[in-house]
């Protein structure tokens, strides 16, 4: 069985022009251990989709299909129930640790409250663990940081603190929202090697949000890149860098500058991304892509499974072998143009 | 060279402790030059103090020591008269990294674009017009975006706002403080293309703020490399990218997710 399945989920929330679609019909799922990216641009609607995982939608929200956190079925769920699964099954990450850690407590108090409260552990045993866990993140003096307050800490570091309170309910399943996106690339580097390493030592499984296609490619198992609050695109992480099937994931690899190749102008994806309610009846992509026809305007491409993956395009086998994927590494000291191909 | 734009050295900036906490020197005696039409970009992590060098060439925070020149003029540290400050207008113009806050809400987008004009240059009601309409235009927007508000604007088409407000004074400087950092990756391309496309158009010098090598070797013929308010590197990017002579660049470069990527762990 999946560690996490997602069926068919559909959120609405409220708004003053009425309800209005955010998540339109996502599916996906993680096996045990597995790491699986999730891609997209503001209003995608890759963050809500994983704080409904966790049963949190925004008060007055309308939520309909299936999510099941290791048979555990959390729509409907009672108050008992999320509070077991948010205790012990699953742990979630966000992107800034500043708003999410308690300024008045110390670092130790935060890392032991889970400890002592959901598995019975006594101070002094939860701060032992405390100390340990710190360590597996890479914070060698953990007494002394467990007397520490947030604001002592470097964002790097309080993320990491954030990890290690994660990881301490030992769960299933890590939810993490932008994890490395306030941090500096060095320490963005060192906490992806973190989880990596966690990861795989624990056997969990991760559903990993973010904006950057590059970096869920490079560290997760599968990427599934979402537009408009639909999964457009999922493929073992390493052919949808090579080769995408959707427009849009072609258009974002290329559109992103390498460090390795300079293109005088980048190929660009005209246009803003749109939000699920905003896009009309056919393809939410269409308005942007440069592959449209009249039919992606009028009728809305169902996802179809492929050998390597799954698409969401009406024109997804003329395209194949068609679309660019990430730009070719240049010889040392060369630029290469870039070819422009969306 | 009687052409550099900016002419930086020995710049430092020392912010007192708090509490009984040693002065932190967040600038520590930083030299650079740019001439006119090229791109500096002047990279580091947060604290390196790439922000503060930025806001001490504007005027927006005082040096502790060391000289400032734009345009061939020394920036005093004094206060300057309203000519002079007009004056400086014309020479350096800023664009900061969110366009959120950076627009003032209550004015519309042809209004921003006409004071920023007006500011600099006396000219008649019609001449006015077709000066923003150009600007506009020259920034990809339309017509009829000059009658809106910011808020109704994407955080794109702000930020294209934000860089023709400052074209508008048709300064020789442009310095731009991670003026592409919040925006997705879609737009931030299209960004990067205006910009190359400005510099195509006229001649204008960039100073470019960013934590981004990729950005930056996108957009920039010179980096300088920043690290605890000193310069470790300065070299053409292609050759800081391609063969960097310090261990803090090659680790930065390493840094970067690409295809092969394997996030390193330094600590155990």
């Amino acid at each position: 069985m999946s560690m996490l399945t997602i069926e068919d989920l559909v959120v609405r929330v409220r708004s003053q022009d009425g309800p209005r679609t955010i998540v339109d019909g996502v599916s996906l799922d993680i096996e045990r251990g597995e790491a699986l990216g999730l891609v997209g641009e503001s209003g995608s609607g890759k963050s809500i989709t994983a704080r409904t995982v966790l049963g949190l939608f925004p008060a007055g929200s309308q939520v309909s299909g299936r999510i099941e956190v290791d048979g555990f079925s959390v729509l409907g769920a009672d108050r008992r129930g999320l509070t077991a699964l948010r205790s012990r099954r699953v742990a979630m990450i966000f992107q800034d640790p500043r708003a999410h850690i308690n300024p008045v407590h110390r670092i130790g108090d935060f890392l032991t409250e889970a400890l002592r409260r959901h598995l019975g552990m006594d101070r002094a045993g939860a701060a032992r663990r405390a100390v340990g866990l710190l360590a597996d993140v890479g914070i060698p003096d953990g007494e002394r940081r467990l007397r520490q307050y947030p604001h002592e800490l470097s964002g790097g570091l309080l993320q990491r603190v954030m990890i290690a309170a994660a990881i301490a309910i030992e769960p299933d399943l890590i939810l993490a929202d932008e994890p490395t996106t306030a941090l500096d690339v060095t320490t963005q580097s060192e906490v992806m090697a973190i989880l990596g390493e966690l990861r795989t030592q624990r056997g969990m499984a991760m559903l990993f949000i973010t904006h950057d296609l590059e970096l869920a490619a490079a560290t997760c198992d599968r990427t599934a890149v979402m537009y408009a609050g639909r999964i457009v695109e999922r493929q073992p992480s390493k052919s949808l860098a090579q080769q995408p099937l959707h427009p849009y994931t072609s258009g974002l690899l290329g559109s992103r500058p390498s460090i390795e190749t300079v293109a005088h102008r980048l190929p660009v994806i005209p246009g803003r991304p749109v939000a699920a309610f905003e896009a009309g009846e056919g393809c939410a992509f269409a308005p942007r892509c440069g592959f449209a026809l009249d039919r992606c305007h009028r009728e809305r491409p169902p996802v179809e499974h492929r050998l390597e993956g799954e698409v969401a395009c009406h024109r997804h086998e003329e395209l194949t072998g068609v679309l660019a994927g990430e730009p070719i590494a240049a010889p040392t000291g060369a630029p290469v143009e870039r070819s422009v191909d969306v | 060279m009687s052409d550099q734009v900016i002419k930086v050295e020995g710049l430092r900036k020392v912010f007192p402790g708090h509490g009984g906490a040693p002065d932190v020197a967040a600038v520590d005696g930083v030299s650079f030059e740019l001439g006119a039409g090229e791109s500096l970009a002047i990279v580091g992590e947060s604290g390196s103090g790439k922000t503060t060098v930025a806001r001490m060439l504007m005027g927006l925070e005082r040096p502790t020591s060391g000289l400032v020149e734009v345009c061939g003029r020394r920036r005093s540290t004094g206060r300057p008269t309203t000519r002079e400050r007009r004056r400086r207008g014309r020479e350096m113009q800023l664009v900061f990294q969110d366009p959120y806050l950076s627009l003032d809400r209550s004015q519309r987008i042809g209004t921003i674009v006409e004071t920023a004009i007006r500011l600099q240059f006396a000219v008649g009601r019609a001449e006015l017009r077709s000066r923003t309409a150009a600007l506009l235009e020259q920034v990809g927007l339309q017509p009829r975006h000059a009658e809106l508000f910011p808020r109704q604007l994407s955080g794109g088409q702000r930020q294209r706002v934000a860089i023709a407000r400052a074209l508008a004074a048709e300064p020789s400087v442009l310095v731009l403080d991670e003026a592409v950092a919040a925006l997705d990756v879609s737009i931030q391309a299209q960004i990067l293309n205006l910009l190359c496309d400005i510099r195509d158009s006229r001649e204008i010098a960039y100073l470019f703020i960013s934590h981004d090598l990729a950005v930056v070797n996108q957009l920039c013929e010179r980096t300088l490399v920043m690290r605890r308010g000193a310069v470790v590197e300065e070299a053409p990017t292609r050759e800081l990218l391609t063969a960097p002579t310090q261990d803090y660049t090659r680790r930065l470069i390493a840094a970067v997710p690409r295809p092969g990527w394997v996030p390193i762990r330094s600590t155990a």
